[in-house]
């Protein structure tokens, strides 16, 4: 009878799995890929990003992020915050304006879209005739003012998106209304500007492209003053208390225009072009900001000299006769400048520059001498070198977590010391039960060290590898050394990067130990690399060996990359971690494996010729084993395919990290890529037909031993059980290769006191292949009540139970196509789960987590967390390999965000929607990081710069007015006295 | 009368019969008393003593008075036999195993001949192939065509064992689509196609496959809504026992049960075909477990060995999965054919662990390798 009983038909396990499992993609980290809009609201202190594929993130104080889709994969042009709202505005590429709001539900502000529109012409009128060119929202709040590219301004009245015709300024109107002499000018050209008057909301100012400005009057219908500039105009900026006038030209000038009624000035007050006298590029956008100190700050975009900078993409900063141009590494999308919040101030007293280039968000303190970045809290760009490999350690101890901040501080010495300064909304957020650490590996040889424990996701530790080896890069070269009298003065700021001084730096594979702080990686070469905290800058020798990992394979020649040549004498090593002992692989081939036994003091390493061992407390090698084929010799001598198939992959993948995926996002519309990208306007077209272009046909066969790459090692793990006889328990290395082989090594370590004094031993126990030979992706042990080994350390650190050595162990292989149970010591099948066979999908990351309850506090279960080359996420039970839940998460085809997986040891994930974003995900109902947070429109924080350390005292301030109501409005108060009630139901919703 | 003459003339003779017994090349001749020929095994026994083949099963005949060879098995015919015989008793005896029965019958009068060489020389009747039901353990099964009677006869069930042969599975798979009907009209579907077969290669051999075939489900599971490097998957990961339905892009093979066939279109028009994958399941379950408890394992650097199942405790019983637990009970008609090939699999596989194998194909490049 029990044949017929199914998982699905046992109900308390069913409300089991319902308190244990639950799927959410929670948070997005890192910097949205192709971002093509900026938008930022100085009232509500909220930050706001749109990208190319028609998604848009608010931003605001740390944990405060919201994010939203817009239906249509179209990229988001402009995003405007309405004034004193908690409404945004976008415009897209395909023409259409969407109104957005943030609000209150369930005690959290939700971004949501209310209402979308097109602005449509008459019938038969040209297209131009309504496309869209500049959107001003009025201060009122009830029309939006759009310029188009007839030259046209139409009035749509908000929320409903009403187009009010009669209040139509068409070019014609403004041409009859001008005087005589001005009239000549061609009337069909595009609005390029549209301001409001900052102090009338009565007055509007119209920038055409050919260089007529006007200021009309919204009452009377009549033109106030006019501009006319020789220049093709770009943009325009309105001087703080509205009389005078800053426009730039594609030329590559700004002038500055006089508003006043007794002269109608057909002159500009000053024209200047800042990197003249040779022909400049299009100053593109222009802001001219009063300062208390009386010089303004002049803050504009390109204008560089087009023959020998025209290629850079810089922002310059004139103030009181100091000139900065920010030179970017990527495209500038939009900039925007933190200025006095309250529209009746005096001054603009301008303080930060929030630049959005294409790769990287960079802001500036304008405060502190010297203009210096400020640290982001978010929004970091993970891909500054391109990601090749990420781990994630959990429950960071806090000593180590000091050390590690402490390490990084020291790296961030040139950083402006000022808080955050976009801090808006309120992050409800309970705080991080435990810290988590993420590690990236990067092409340029560089272990970044994130905090992934809470929503932001934060630099906390830049470790570099390079300094052990020769490069071609010269340590010293500075880029910001730049001489005195340079000109332009360029300055380059911002982390991305995306050029690898040597691509065999890249980083492969990472093991820490959060206990003993030891931390090894391995690299493209065949370097691994052993590293140790240590809080002192050093000058040490880096131990160095070689592993051989041909042994007697004789008569083969490696032609892929030369290894890297290390430095011999001693090495200045910044406080952090620094590296003691480096083993090269022989042939250097790329490593595939890496394992780290921090009690034992041994690192277990593997490339596609097989795999080592390393004693790195006594610096000296224990064993090399060769896991090559011997049939292998002949293909060796041969094309040498494996080299450049190596080096092919490698290549490819970094190519697909880097390729644009615009389409890569999670979207409630259905529908393929290419599809998507086709547009939404066409018609979807059936599924078969796009089939039958690609004649693909796959070969059905078997595999054999003799198949390519069988010897490639893919996961070591090292386990203390019984690998020879039920009596006595031995440490152990477990080795499993891309042939289905799973190597067994029984390793006498010496007792700590003779731990220097005698060697470290291991002799080959086991050797099992499975006979489906498909690649062994995971190896674990299970101890006598089939639960996972403890890592090394743990129970040393009461963190785990000891665990059990009196019943039998049980080995867990898990293959592409199986998971397998094994008795031990004799290996007998006990159980298995074929997955391939039955689901045709196989698996790429296996991983222990442990899954808590969300009713009861202390129970909780082990499983693996599965994921599969088709993006599903399943959980396997332990210890009886039964499919608990399926989750489908990534999509087939994007194969880096498949590679790119890591699972945390709580069921928590991440993997790569784009080169430069983590998506995070989760699986238990009890480990659950996500952004909840409200933002609140009436709460003014109200921020008055002064020296130095202003806005921290700006934000103190604003804190104290956020938490004590004084009445400010109904709706204010209210959601004010809510938000003490709103944290607690958080938190009690979070635990229950 | 003339016959009957000689008849009485060798009876009245001695009261005994001569007897010449053929067993391969060799004759032994001896005699019987007529009045007292005993029983049929007393005469078996005394011809493997005579022959010296006191172990060997034999299928006796002898030769009538038409010239026809027929069996002696019992004691009737045994009787006759001896009743008949004028005046010599012919005896052919074979090996069981090697019986040619094509050679027994009654139209084998005329060409009286012919059949005592087919008997003489056995390698003679290879060309006439006969179907016998007889001794399965002696054959490994390479294709077989399963479960007829369930399948809608536009489709084929075709089961390749990929274990008790050296040949490569030798097919490809592509994507294509096919129209099915469906209540709303007509409609392409997507559906996976064999491309090509190997010549030489499994699926050729067995004549079962062709080009074109559409692959509908692999090992009792649906491919439709799969993607081509799913089936493959799937198709690889039960490589060592495949089953898999078509229907045929030739039609015109198919057997006709009866009326109810859905004409002669290539493309047809099943939709009833959604709803017996589950029915037909359990088929299934038996084979499924042959191809996994074959993993090797070597201990101590010693002799590969066949990694043997755990004897499930009580404790274990518990845990075992659904799946596993239908395994149990499996086994029924295909143990024998599974313990032989077992066996000649792990001997296989000890070869390798000693001796590379002779033909090594050159490094191919894999996409399958991540290195992230």
């Amino acid at each position: 009878m029990r044949r017929f009983l199914r998982p699905g038909h046992d109900p308390v396990r069913e409300r089991l799995k319902r308190d244990l499992f639950q799927f959410n993609k929670t948070v997005e980290h890192g910097f949205p890929h192709q971002p093509s809009a900026l938008g930022y609201s100085p009232s509500l202190r909220i930050l706001a990003i749109g990208t190319r594929s028609g998604a848009i993130k608010l931003y605001g104080a740390p944990g405060v992020e919201f994010m939203g889709l817009h239906r249509e994969n179209n990229a988001v042009t402009q995003i405007h915050l309405l004034p004193g709202q908690c409404q945004l505005i976008t415009l897209l590429d395909d023409n259409s304006l969407h109104l957005w709001s943030l609000k209150v539900k369930g005690g959290a502000s939700e971004l949501q879209e209310d209402e979308s529109f097109t602005l449509r012409g008459p019938p038969g009128a040209a297209p131009s005739a309504t496309q869209i060119t500049v959107v001003l929202p009025h201060s009122s709040c009830e029309l939006l003012y759009l310029g188009t590219e007839s030259g046209n301004v139409f009035v749509v009245q908000l929320p409903a998106f009403r187009l009010l015709e009669d209040r139509t300024i068409s070019s014609d109107a403004v041409l009859q209304r001008l005087p005589e002499e001005a009239r000549h000018r061609r009337v069909f050209e595009m609005v390029e500007a549209l301001q409001e008057h900052p102090r009338d909301p009565n007055q509007i100012l119209i920038g055409y492209s050919r260089g007529l400005v006007v200021i009309w009057d919204l009452q009377g219908s009549r033109v106030l003053y006019h501009f006319l500039s020789s220049q093709q105009l770009e943009n325009i900026c309105w001087q703080r208390d509205g009389h005078l006038l800053v426009s730039c030209h594609s030329d590559g000038s700004y002038c500055q225009w006089l508003v006043s009624s007794d002269t109608q000035q057909p002159e500009p007050l000053r024209s200047l072009v800042p990197y003249g006298p040779f022909p400049c590029k299009a100053i593109t956008k222009i802001l001219w900001l009063t300062s208390r100190q009386g010089l303004p700050f002049i803050i504009f975009q390109g204008g560089m000299p087009r023959a020998s900078y025209g290629d850079r993409h810089c922002i310059s900063v004139v103030h009181d006769g100091q000139q900065t141009a920010f030179d970017f590494t990527s495209r500038v999308i939009d900039f925007t400048v933190l200025t006095e919040a309250d529209p009746t101030a005096a001054f603009d007293d301008p303080y930060v520059l929030v630049v959005l280039a294409e790769e990287e968000l960079v802001v500036i303190d304008l405060q502190t001498a010297g203009w210096p970045p400020v640290q982001l809290p978010y929004l970091a760009s993970l891909h500054c070198s391109a990601i090749t490999c990420s781990h994630h350690v959990s429950n960071i101890p806090l000593k180590l977590w000091e050390r590690i901040i402490a390490a990084g501080s020291r790296q961030n010495s040139q950083f402006s010391t000022m808080e955050w300064p976009i801090d808006g909304g309120t992050s409800l957020t309970p705080a991080p039960p435990q810290r988590d650490l993420l590690l990236t590996g990067h092409e340029d040889g560089t272990v970044r060290f994130w905090d992934a424990s809470g929503v932001c996701l934060r630099l906390l530790y830049k470790l570099s590898t390079v300094h052990v080896f020769f490069t071609d890069t010269d340590p010293n070269e500075n880029l910001n050394a730049q001489g005195e009298d340079e000109w332009p003065p360029l300055r380059k700021v911002g982390s991305f990067d995306p050029y690898s001084d040597d691509p065999r730096l890249g980083i492969q594979k990472i093991f820490l130990c959060k206990y003993s702080s030891y931390l090894a990686v391995a690299g493209t070469a065949g370097q691994v690399l052993v590293l140790e905290l240590n809080d002192e800058a050093a000058e040490q020798t880096v131990e160095q060996a070689e592993a051989d990992l041909l042994q007697d394979q004789e008569g083969y020649r490696w032609k892929g990359h030369e290894r890297l040549a290390a430095r011999s004498g001693p090495v200045h090593f910044e406080p952090g971690f620094q590296p003691f002992v480096l083993v090269q692989c022989q042939p250097p081939a790329v490593v595939t494996s890496l394992a780290l036994h921090s009690e034992w003091r041994l690192v277990a390493f593997g490339t596609s010729h097989g795999f080592g061992l390393f004693d790195h407390q006594q610096r000296r090698q224990v064993f090399v084993k060769c896991t090559l084929h011997p049939s292998d010799q002949l293909a060796l001598e041969g094309p040498l395919s494996r080299v450049k198939s190596l080096k092919k992959s490698l290549r490819q993948s970094f190519r697909r990290m880097r390729r644009s995926r615009v389409s890569s996002r999670k979207r409630h519309t259905a529908g393929t890529p290419g599809e998507v990208q086709e547009g939404s306007a066409k018609a979807e077209r059936p599924g078969p037909q796009n089939m039958e272009l690609a004649p693909v046909q796959r070969k059905i066969e078997a595999r054999s031993a003799e198949d390519s790459f069988t010897g490639f090692v893919r996961t070591l793990y090292f386990a203390d059980t019984y690998l020879r006889d039920s009596s006595r328990h031995c440490p152990s290395l477990w080795a499993g290769t891309n042939g289905g082989t799973v190597y067994a090594f029984s390793l006498r370590v010496p007792p700590a006191e003779r731990r220097m004094d005698e060697p470290v031993r291991a002799e080959q126990a086991k050797e099992i292949q499975l006979m489906h030979r498909a690649p062994v992706v995971g190896i674990l042990v299970l101890d006598g009540h089939s639960v996972p080994l403890p890592e090394p350390l743990e129970v040393a650190h009461d963190l785990s139970k000891s665990p059990d050595m009196q019943g039998s162990h049980q080995l867990l292989v898990v293959s592409e196509e199986q998971f397998k149970v094994f008795t031990l010591p004799k290996v007998s099948a006990k159980l298995k789960l074929k997955l391939t066979a039955l689901e045709g999908s196989r698996v790429r990351r296996v991983s222990v987590a442990h899954f808590g309850s969300r009713r009861a506090e202390d129970y909780g279960e082990h499983h693996l967390a599965v994921l599969t080359n088709l993006g599903d996420i399943q959980v396997v039970s332990l210890p009886h390999l039964k499919p608990q839940v399926r989750y489908s998460c990534i999509r087939r085809e994007d194969v880096s965000g498949i590679a790119s997986c890591v699972f945390t040891k709580y069921g928590q994930g991440f993997y790569l929607i784009s080169p430069s974003e983590f998506e995070r995900f989760s699986l238990s109902t009890k480990w659950l990081v996500e952004p909840r947070c409200l933002v609140d429109s009436a709460e003014t924080k109200n921020h008055r710069p002064g020296n130095g350390a202003g806005p921290k005292k700006a934000l103190s301030r604003a804190r104290i007015s956020g938490t004590q109501s004084d009445g400010e409005g109904a709706l204010a108060t209210g959601v004010r006295l809510e938000r003490p009630w709103s944290v607690a139901s958080a938190m009690a919703e979070q635990s229950e | 009368m003339n016959r009957s003459h000689r008849h009485a003339a060798g009876s009245g003779c001695l009261g005994t019969m001569e007897v010449k017994s053929k067993f391969g090349a060799e004759f032994r001749r001896f005699s019987l008393e007529r009045s007292k020929p005993g029983k049929f095994e007393e005469f078996y026994g005394l011809l493997q003593h005579v022959h010296k083949i006191p172990n060997v099963d034999v299928l006796v005949g002898y030769a009538d008075i038409h010239g026809d060879l027929l069996p002696i098995n019992n004691d009737d015919n045994y009787h006759k036999a001896v009743s008949t015989a004028n005046p010599l008793l012919r005896i052919f005896i074979q090996k069981k195993e090697e019986a040619d029965y094509s050679a027994f019958g009654t139209d084998t009068l005329i060409k009286k001949k012919n059949v005592l060489s087919n008997v003489l020389r056995p390698d003679n009747h290879r060309k006439k192939p006969h179907i016998v039901i007889s001794m399965p353990q002696d054959f490994r099964p390479v294709s077989s065509i399963i479960d007829v009677d369930i399948l809608p006869e536009t489709h084929r069930r075709v089961r390749l064992y990929k274990y008790g042969t050296e040949k490569p599975l030798g097919f490809y798979i592509r994507d294509g689509s096919s129209v099915r009907v469906t209540p709303h009209g007509l409609e392409k579907v997507p559906g996976i196609f064999i491309s090509r077969l190997v010549p030489g290669g499994l699926a050729q051999s067995t004549g079962l496959l062709a080009v074109n075939d559409e692959v509908l489900e692999v090992n009792g599971i649906e491919v439709s809504g799969k993607s081509l490097d799913q089936v493959t998957d799937m198709m690889i990961a039960n490589s060592r026992n495949l089953i898999i339905t078509v229907r045929p892009a030739n039609q015109r093979n198919n057997v006709v049960r009866n009326s109810r066939t859905s004409g002669s279109s290539g493309q047809s028009t099943d939709n009833s075909l959604l709803g017996y994958p589950q029915q037909i399941e359990p088929s299934f379950e038996p084979e499924d477990e042959d191809s996994d408890e074959d993993d090797i394992v070597i201990e101590d650097n010693g002799v590969p060995q066949q990694i043997p199942k755990a004897v499930a405790n009580t404790e274990s019983l518990e845990s075992l999965t659904q799946i596993e637990l239908s395994f149990e009970s499996g086994h029924n008609g295909f143990i024998p054919s599974n313990e032989v090939s077992l066996a000649s699999i792990a001997s296989g596989t000890n070869t390798e662990f000693e001796t590379p194998a002779p033909n090594q194909k050159l490094l191919e490049e894999d996409g399958t390798i991540i290195t992230l």
